[in-house]
């Protein structure tokens, strides 16, 4: 029993509706109780960490949290094995990231959008602690109506209708994800995960196939593997950039942790080679990285094009992890840790290039590089470490996926990796060498400029901003160097999606 | 950290021939150092950083045995290297970083093969498909033939100290790395032939060039040939003679592009009609270009002719080899005599030489820094030349070698005749001056060829070379598999039913196939 990881969801959750009654009090103070939110959850985030710090080195770190005082199979627990703990903190430092960059970005409906804001930190907390198949139901439906509403933030025409995409999406995922719910209920009587994991070998295999494939679809639809990615770039394009760093960087990492807590966790793996899905899912989410590459190479906007790289990377962890190894999970882990910063870094950046540009076209990106040179300096780093270029973290991660995926002797994820550095060089060269050509401004051009400008595209407090993606770049390079820190909570991740018996004993008869 | 630390460490091997080569490698970063101290005016500080960057990584490229840090290194030197031609032109730092990005990938797909097939650490491969896919790797980054297409535009256009560095070291990494990787005993049959097609065929257009520094690009790849050609034959005395070419060759080219780069200044051209009077303008540059072309073309008692005797001893002994080796060792003799010819014999006037040499005619100032480089290059060809053995005392075995000096002086002797007849009779092959040699220029000769083949001839904008074709074709490629995924919304809702009906079926579906 520890309380401490049930307020890691219920401080983001009081900070999300305390938010409007300050606004009745005095707007000013939101901020600061915006960063009071944000520094009370990093507090908890560093007693839990610093008071465990004997059960990460013996290997048997385990918290829970019965609500109500209610103990499995009937109560809703909340666990934080090796897995969530990882997970946690680096949602963690990118919600506080995210957050303090809004701060200076968010000029317009403040109020409104760190409620909104809160309520996705609160969800994705949620969603990566509870042990419980309904909870996890309920924080989705949480994450996706926030982020929808965020999605359509700037009410444009454009943006109402991505957002409306988004909602027909996700919602129908949501309805697919509590179907399997409801079946696993109807079947097993109980939803706690460990005591579902516990029975699922037991059920028929024609009603195991139906629980499976209907997770998947859902899952599957919510990160955006190849049949369902047309929601994802367009969603990412007309967000506001911390948005869509939250979106990309976050939430897509969170349904990856829900992809690998229910299919080792509750359903188990075994059940997934039974019935042959896994080979059929490695060559999809391959196929979907390419498209995701190749979509990129198209695309005509800096903000759609770094969507499509996010299919294309989330595609190869997809298919790295599903290798069921323990290089797979390694390289999969590090490589989301990685691709978390860097394109919660990218899309940052992005807010920042973009302020004064009439759109996200190429063509207007045209002279960017000269105007903000050290912004853009960061955003080359960033951009370098998507390619794998040695001394940033993206290439310590790629290094490790493309050895677990030579160690499978699975070849076309080799060639994927590589297939999608070298498109990548091809896609990012283009847009850093049109942000160092000079603009030469016709009349006509100043005219269009100068009606066309939108009104609120100034930032609101433009130190934070660059700071915080100099921040960004400086986690790239720093980790990139030291990327052998992440080896402690790898392994203690991989040792809790291994071993699953633990989980079970533990959540059961703890 | 410390675990990356004690990795970083561990991987360094000190044993064989691989310190003296880093030693060399100090020398000669030292030596572009020095020339470029009044070459280089503007951001010296940032020129000093990258090359200290440099130093260091070529130095761990060299030592280390863990593939990872052999990668991270080369990278870094890849990066520093294309950063220093930013002083020239930042069109070549493009051109430059993209094709050493994708050699580097092929080298990376390569080392994790290895890595696979459990040679955890860089030494002796045996498996050939292995070495095969290696030497495709480095072949982008050294310039193997076919590969080298890049190597003259690039390396003559820029900056002298940093072609010096380029051409005199940079690209022997590669080699340094076959050195490790390709067994002593057997060699390989196929870098064999690709280092003799390099040694006629760049020997030929080095032969045929007016332009100094492409000259001494061309004959760079020349000369690589020789050391490819030595490691694919194998033995220990090929691989000796290799080591020793690529340090005879480190030196004298390092000389040659540093005293290029002065004459480009004194004489504002880089064309070898145009140079006259240049010993009474730059005694020491002539005399150490001088030095080192003789050792390019391997004339007797110069290093050049200790490396390639070592490899010619190495092959099977027979008249087919003789009478090969001969023309080789001729063909790098006329292009190395051919320079010295124009620039030094060939329409001169030497009869106010004493007067002219003590009154010093020289339009650019004779800098204490670029007269020690140029020193400091004759003095390692002459040490190289005399004591083939070396301080450090690997090769000590070639102490006692016997180098058949006297047949050597009857093939330079040979040599000698036979250039001096042709040159009088050829007007020393005097060969137009050929356009400005650039990539984009080869991009608009093939494109030309194959709209050619259309009977059309369509003036490309070479500027946006980059951008059309490497960038359109693809983008357009890309549309329209985009369009093809992309219908409208109802058809991407239907995705959703198909996937799961898929996902129901999938153990039939499995079964049938």
């Amino acid at each position: 029993m520890d309380i401490k990881i049930l307020f890691l969801i219920l401080v983001p959750l009081g900070t999300a509706f305390l938010i409007p009654l300050i606004d009745l009090i005095n707007a000013k103070l939101r901020r600061f109780f915006v960063l009071l939110g944000v520094l009370l959850e990093s507090y908890l985030i560093i007693t839990i960490i610093t008071g465990n710090l004997d059960n990460f080195r013996n290997g048997d770190f385990f918290l829970q949290y019965f609500l109500g005082g209610w103990r499995p199979p009937l109560g809703i627990t909340l666990a934080m094995d090796g897995l969530s703990l990882l997970f946690v903190v680096i949602t963690a430092v990118s919600l506080f990231l995210v957050v303090i960059y809004s701060i200076g970005y968010i000029g317009h409906h403040e109020g409104k959008y760190y409620v909104l804001y809160f309520l996705i930190a609160a969800a994705s907390m949620g969603a990566l602690l509870t042990a419980d198949l309904f909870n996890i139901y309920v924080f989705i439906e949480m994450l996706t109506i926030t982020s929808g509403a965020l999605i359509g933030f700037k009410r444009s025409e454009e943006a109402s209708a991505a957002a409306i995409k988004y909602l027909i999406y996700n919602v129908l995922a949501g309805l697919l994800f509590f179907l399997g719910v409801l079946v696993v209920y109807f079947n097993l009587g109980t939803l706690n995960m460990a005591a579902v994991a516990q029975n699922f070998a037991d059920l028929e295999s024609g009603i195991q196939l139906f629980i499976s494939a209907i997770f998947l679809t859902s899952i599957l639809i919510k990160m955006g593997i190849f049949p369902f990615l047309f929601w994802l770039p367009k969603s990412y394009d007309t967000a506001p950039s911390p948005v869509t760093a939250v979106l990309s960087g976050i939430l897509s990492k969170v349904y990856l942790y829900i992809f690998i807590r229910i299919f080792w966790t509750v359903i188990g793996f075994e059940v997934i080679t039974s019935l042959n899905l896994n080979i059929f899912l490695i060559d999809l989410a391959l196929f979907s990285s390419f498209l995701g590459h190749v979509f990129a190479l198209q695309s005509n906007n800096i903000k759609r094009l770094l969507g499509y790289s996010s299919i294309g990377h989330i595609g190869m962890i997809t298919a790295v992890i599903l290798l069921n190894t323990e290089a797979g999970f390694y390289g999969g882990i590090l490589h989301i840790i990685s691709h978390m910063f860097m394109k919660a870094g990218l899309f940052v950046a992005c807010g920042y290039l973009l302020q004064y540009t009439r759109s996200h076209a190429y063509g207007d990106f045209k002279g960017v590089g000269l105007r903000n040179k050290s912004v853009f300096i960061a955003f080359i780093a960033l951009l370098l470490s998507m390619i794998g270029m040695p001394p940033l973290l993206g290439f310590a991660s790629k290094w490790y996926v493309l050895m677990a995926f030579l160690e499978a002797r699975s070849y076309f994820g080799a060639f994927i990796v590589i297939f999608g550095s070298l498109t990548a060089v091809i896609y990012y060269l283009r847009y850093i060498a049109k942000g160092f050509e000079e603009v030469k401004l016709t009349e006509d051009d100043l005219k269009e400029e100068v009606f066309s400008r939108p009104l609120l595209s100034v930032l609101y407090r433009e130190k934070i901003v660059s700071f915080i993606t100099y921040t960004y770049a400086a986690i790239i390079i720093g980790f990139g160097v030291g990327f052998r820190f992440f080896d402690l909570p790898l392994k203690m991740s991989i040792n809790s999606i291994m071993n699953v018996e633990r989980y079970i004993e533990l959540v059961l008869g703890g | 950290m410390a675990v990356i630390w004690q990795q970083f460490l561990a991987g360094f091997q000190f044993d064989s021939y691989f310190p003296l080569l880093a030693e060399v490698g100090v020398i000669l970063t030292l030596m572009t150092a020095l020339a470029a101290w009044n070459y280089i005016k503007e951001n010296k500080f940032w020129y000093y950083s990258l090359t200290v960057l440099y130093l260091l990584s070529a130095l761990v490229v060299i030592l280390t045995t863990d593939w990872f840090f052999f990668l991270f290194a080369w990278e870094l030197v890849t990066l520093t290297t294309s950063f220093m031609l930013a002083w020239s032109d930042w069109k070549l730092v493009r051109q430059y970083f993209v094709i050493q990005f994708s050699g580097s990938s092929i080298l990376l797909f390569g080392a994790l093969a290895a890595n696979a097939f459990g040679y955890s650490q860089i030494g002796a491969i045996d498996s050939v498909p292995l070495q095969f896919i290696l030497i495709m790797g480095i072949g982008m980054k050294s310039g193997l033939f076919l590969f080298h297409f890049w190597l003259p535009p690039i390396h003559s256009e820029a900056p002298a100290p940093v072609s010096a560095i380029l051409s005199g070291w940079v690209v022997k990494l590669g080699y340094i790395f076959l050195l490790k990787i390709i067994p002593m005993e057997s060699g390989n049959t196929f870098l064999f032939l690709i280092g003799l097609a390099m040694i006629v065929y760049a020997g030929w257009q080095a032969l045929r060039s007016a332009d100094l520094k492409i000259m001494l690009a061309y004959s760079t790849v020349s000369q690589l040939g020789f050391i490819a050609l030595a490691i694919g034959t194998g033995g220990k005395y090929a691989f000796y003679g290799a080591v020793l070419h690529i340090i005879a060759h480190g030196f004298a080219k390092t000389t040659l592009f540093i005293s290029s780069g002065i004459w480009q200044k004194e004489y504002g051209s880089r064309i070898i009609y145009d140079f006259k009077d240049a010993i009474s303008r730059r005694p020491v540059t002539s005399a150490a270009a001088i030095m080192s072309l003789a050792s390019l073309g391997a004339v007797v008692f110069t290093a050049g002719y200790k490396s390639k005797y070592l490899i010619k001893s190495a092959q099977t002994p027979g008249i087919l080899v003789t009478a090969v080796f001969f023309l080789l060792g001729f063909l790098s003799f006329l292009y190395a005599a051919r320079v010295i010819y124009w620039i030094f014999i060939k329409d001169q006037d030497y009869s106010n030489f004493l007067s002219d040499l003590k009154h010093g005619f020289n339009h650019y100032q004779i800098y204490t820094a670029d007269v020690l480089a140029l020193i400091t290059g004759t003095l390692g060809i002459i040490v190289v030349s005399f004591w083939p053995e070396m301080p450090a005392g690997v090769l000590a075995s070639l102490a006692d070698k016997d180098f058949h000096l006297i047949s050597g002086l009857r093939d330079s002797l040979i040599y000698l005749a036979l250039a001096a007849y042709l040159f009088v009779n050829n007007n020393g092959f005097k060969i137009k001056v050929r356009d400005n040699l650039s990539l984009e220029n080869y991009l608009q000769a093939f494109l030309n060829f194959v709209y050619g083949l259309s009977r059309k001839s369509v003036k490309f904008d070479t500027e946006k070379i980059f951008e059309a074709f490497f960038y359109n074709a693809i983008f357009n490629a890309s549309k329209k598999l985009y369009n093809l995924v992309y219908q409208d919304f109802t058809i991407q809702l239907l995705w959703i039913p198909i996937f799961m009906t898929v996902l129901l079926l999938w153990q039939q579906i499995y079964a049938y196939f």
